[in-house]
């Protein structure tokens, strides 16, 4: 069963520090969060453990929005 | 993930590969390893099944290669990431031609696949990795925070090693990489690990990327230390 939107949201606060409520589906990981490489694995490793769907090389360099992580899981 | 070479490297990227292979081979037999603290953590390798993230700065790595190569070849699964330029071709495929697996990328460019495959590399095939985390073009000296990462996502610790050599040549590269001369005598610090807790905050992740740095430079002069004044015959080969 895919995560529900929030569950997603909630990773992505976290890691990036910054209140759900703050994210929008346009915002962008890197020049608005700060996700830089390091912190991108750190979310795909947090995002795979935490709902166990694998996400590929090319499905992680079509992130480049909140909007797209959350679109990811809907679709899967 | 890409895990492969360049699969047409040009003739030159090639031959320049194969030069450095043989000028590795040729000189590292002449070196003497005088003395190497650490050396049990060192050889205690093979026989560990936990992977580790080896790191070391980016001017140490021609004679550490040929300790890579002697670790390989009894078994030691050993993963690194080369740059996705031309100098980073011919890494690759020395990697290689080392026993090495090696995936491609740079902190500046492919960052994220690179150290996913390494990543992967350390969780799914339990290959220990290599990080020279001032690479892969500097600052010199200046570690990146990408072996702090994997080493909270992993689990694996991360080893700092050094060395010097009492004769060598400077490269005109940007991290200045070291060649010691043939016959050279080198020492060598392999240093105590280092575990970073997987559930550390920026700032405790900022800290052990400094402690990191300030180890790789500590062991650096330490090898400078132990190295003036060492004369005699070098200790028992290396394994």
């Amino acid at each position: 069963m895919s995560p529900n939107t929030d569950s997603v949201l909630e990773v992505i606060s976290k890691l990036a520090s910054m209140p759900i409520d703050s994210l929008k589906r346009e915002t962008e990981l890197v020049a608005d969060l700060g996700i830089d490489s390091p912190k991108a694995l750190q979310l795909l490793v947090e995002l795979e453990d935490e709902f166990g769907i694998e996400i590929s090389d090319e499905e992680a360099a079509r992130m480049e929005t909140v909007g797209d992580v959350l679109d990811f899981y809907e679709k899967a | 993930m890409q895990m492969t070479d360049n699969p047409s490297p040009s003739i030159k990227t090639r031959f320049a590969a194969f030069a450095m292979w043989a000028m590795l081979k040729l000189l590292s037999s002449t070196y003497r390893v005088v003395t190497f603290e650490g050396r049990e953590r060192w050889e205690s390798l093979l026989a560990d099944s936990d992977p580790v993230i080896l790191s070391a700065w980016h001017n140490r790595i021609f004679f550490f290669a040929s300790l890579f190569e002697k670790r390989t070849a009894k078994g030691f699964k050993m993963a690194m990431m080369s740059s996705l330029s031309r100098d980073g071709e011919i890494g690759a495929i020395l990697g290689r031609k080392l026993g090495g697996l090696v995936v491609r990328g740079s902190s500046s460019r492919q960052g994220t696949k690179g150290l996913r495959a390494l990543y992967r590399a350390i969780v799914k095939k339990r290959h220990s990795i290599i990080i020279l985390p001032d690479g892969s073009k500097g600052p010199v000296y200046k570690a990146k925070i990408g072996a702090v990462s994997l080493a909270q996502l992993t689990g694996a610790s991360i080893i700092p090693m050094s060395y010097s050599a009492d004769r060598y040549w400077r490269i005109k590269s940007w991290d200045r990489l070291i060649i010691p001369k043939p016959f050279a005598r080198i020492s060598v610090v392999v240093d105590k690990p280092i575990m970073v807790d997987r559930e550390s905050s920026e700032e405790e992740l900022e800290s052990y990327r400094s402690q990191l740095e300030l180890a790789l430079n500590d062991i650096g002069r330490k090898t400078k230390e132990m190295l003036s004044g060492v004369v005699g015959e070098p200790i028992a080969e290396v394994r």
